[in-house]
This record gives structure tokens, C-alpha cells and sequence, in this order.
């Protein structure tokens, strides 16, 4: 029996090998992740007529609702597509300040992880945060400018 | 030769070297020969891995079929065979189905064997994988999930040097919005 096992083994040895020197395709490295984001700088301030900028739409509805129902005038000041490279931090000059976005990876094949820092005018941090949100959801950051008026920067990645 | 040093190898994987002066010569073509030593280990796992497998398949083969088939096969042969002195000696198919008689259960083990051998190697060898069905999740584009069933928004540090941070989740139909509103430390009274 136990010469009959080994012919079979030399023959699965054999087998194996020619299978293995084929010319194989090397197998294929998943590219690294990347997320597209929407990134959006909104001026808040209160006026006469309540104004919402059409660009600003899918936020509408958020507008009405505190900590954003303090303004009634919403204004896009800058809108910038990018996509993030893992773990690639991406600089972002806003009217008042800037913004350093990281994206992280992707949790649950659904979620982005993000990095986002936030300088005022004067170049002095304001926030720095790490988030988990789902693709197609919003981060909003908010702040108040010496004149009252709200500086938001809203994010949504997928 | 090589043929022969294979069956040597095998022979010394299965313990069936004759004598000792065999299996130190062995040992020691082992010692400096990287290819014999890899074929020798490849012999050892590889029989471990079949051994149970091809018996087990071995056992399976209805002996008593093949007796039976191998009865009817003589028959037929006697049965043909002229009746002169001349033809009665045994002919070359006689001589062939006389050796497989003997050796049929070899044979037959043997197509077992290297049937089940093949599936297994079939099964066991590298490099035919179909990669388009093994993409990780990290080259797939993100799904974007329905409202609905979207998870909350997680905030795992928040920093806000001279200030404070506030962070509020307002969920709706088309989602969640994470908010997180910065107040500076000076500020008397907040939004």
C-alpha cells in the first residue's frame, strides 16, 4: 500500500508542479482606498428675508433646526471636490482659514473614517477631530465670527 | 537514474529501504542534496495528507465486481482460444490479461488513487485562484447605504484648544448630520 501512496504522491508532486509553472498572473494588489468628498463653506447671518444658496439644498432642511436656526442667510463661499488618498492629508484654503482633512479608511464597507483640523483667520486651530460617518452623510463644524455671523464647513464623503 | 533515485527516496519516505547501507546512502545524498531533501519532505506531507484519503478510496473500489468482470473477461478468452497445440500456448493477450490478473487490484487501486490524487492537487495548487471574485473591501468603492439604515456618526477625539466643542446629531430622513459646534473660551454667551 504504502509504495502505491507514494506513486500517487509523486504524481500530485508532479501534478502540482506543472500546474504551478504555468505562467500565472500575479495576483492582483487591491488598490488603496480612496473617498471623494464634498467639502463646503457656508457663511450664516441673519437677514431680512430668509436665503438659502441652491448649491446648499441638501442642507436646507438642517438650517432650520438649532445650532443653525440661530441664522436665516446661508451663502456657499467656496465648494471643493476631492479625493483623498489614504491616510494623505489634503489641505483646504477656506475663505476664513483652512482646513486639513485626512481620510483614514473605510469601516463596515460604509463608513469613512476622517482627520479634520480647523484654523480660524488667523491661522490658530480652532478644532481637530477624528469622526466616523457614513458615506453620504454630513460633518458640519461650526463656529461664530466676531461679527456673529456663523463660519460652517460641512463635509460628506463616500 | 533519476528515475531510480525517486523510487529510492520514496522507498526511504516509506521506511522500505532494504538494508541499512541504502538508507545511509540515502541519508546522506539528503544531506547535500537540496532538491532530493525537498522531494523527500514533499513525499512525507504529502502521503500524510493522502494517506487516510486514498485508503479510504482504495476500500471503496468493489472488489467483488471486478473479480467478477475479470471471471467473465478469462472466460470469454478460453472460450476464443483455437483448439490446436499451437494456439493453445498462451498468446499475447492472454499473457497481457494473465499479468492483469494478477496485478488488477493495483491497477485499479492505482486509477483510484491518482483520480482522487488529482482532485486533491486540483484543489491544493497555487495560482489559479479567480481574483475578480477576491477583491478586499478596501479596493471597493464605499457603499453608500440608505438613510435609513446608516449607522450614527461616531466621534472618536475632538480637540478644541481654547474653546469648547459641542457635538449634536441631527437625524432625519435623508440621514444623520454630525454637528460639532466649536464655542471660544471667551465667548460669555454661547450660540
Amino acid at each position: 500500500m504504502s509504495a502505491r501512496l507514494s506513486i500517487a504522491a509523486l504524481v500530485m508532486i508532479a501534478v502540482v508542479r506543472t500546474t504551478s509553472a504555468q505562467p500565472t498572473t500575479p495576483p492582483s494588489q487591491p488598490p488603496p482606498p480612496t473617498a471623494t468628498c464634498d467639502i463646503l463653506e457656508i457663511s450664516a447671518s441673519t437677514g431680512d428675508k430668509p436665503a438659502v444658496d441652491p448649491q446648499l439644498d441638501k442642507l436646507k432642511k438642517k438650517f432650520k433646526k438649532p445650532p443653525f436656526s440661530s441664522w436665516n442667510v446661508f451663502k456657499l463661499l467656496m465648494r471643493s471636490d476631492k479625493t483623498l488618498a489614504m491616510r494623505k492629508s489634503e489641505s483646504i484654503k477656506l475663505t476664513h482659514g483652512a482646513a486639513t482633512v485626512t481620510f483614514n479608511g473605510v469601516v463596515n464597507k460604509s463608513q469613512v473614517r476622517l482627520n479634520v483640523s480647523i484654523d480660524d483667520d488667523k491661522g490658530k486651530n480652532i478644532v481637530n477631530n477624528s469622526a466616523t460617518i457614513e458615506a453620504g452623510d454630513y460633518l458640519v463644524y461650526g463656529h461664530s465670527l466676531p461679527n456673529n455671523d456663523g463660519h460652517l464647513l460641512a463635509l460628506s464623503c463616500k | 537514474m533519476a528515475a531510480r533515485d525517486d523510487i529510492e527516496l520514496m522507498q526511504h519516505a516509506d521506511g522500505e529501504l532494504p538494508d541499512d547501507k541504502l538508507v545511509a546512502g540515502i541519508e546522506a545524498r539528503l544531506e547535500r542534496d537540496p532538491e532530493a531533501r525537498a522531494k523527500s519532505q514533499a513525499l512525507g506531507q504529502v502521503g500524510e495528507i493522502v494517506r487516510g484519503h486514498l485508503e479510504l478510496a482504495a476500500d471503496d473500489v468493489p472488489a467483488r465486481r471486478f473479480d467478477q468482470m475479470w471471471r467473465n473477461v478469462s472466460r470469454e478468452i478460453a472460450r476464443a482460444a483455437p483448439a490446436s497445440s499451437e494456439d493453445a500456448r498462451p498468446g499475447v493477450w492472454a499473457k497481457i490479461s494473465g499479468w492483469f490478473e494478477r496485478h488488477r487490484g493495483h491497477v485499479f487501486t492505482g486509477v483510484v488513487s491518482a483520480g482522487a490524487v488529482a482532485a486533491l492537487a486540483l484543489v491544493l495548487r497555487p495560482g489559479d485562484h479567480d481574483d475578480r471574485h477576491a477583491l478586499p473591501v478596501a479596493g471597493d468603492a464605499i457603499d453608500v447605504r440608505p438613510a435609513a439604515f446608516r449607522e450614527a456618526p461616531e466621534i472618536e477625539s475632538l480637540d478644541t484648544p481654547d474653546g469648547t466643542g459641542t457635538v449634536l446629531n441631527l437625524e432625519d430622513e435623508d440621514g444623520h448630520t454630525a454637528v460639532i459646534w466649536v464655542t471660544p473660551a471667551d465667548t460669555v454667551e454661547g450660540i
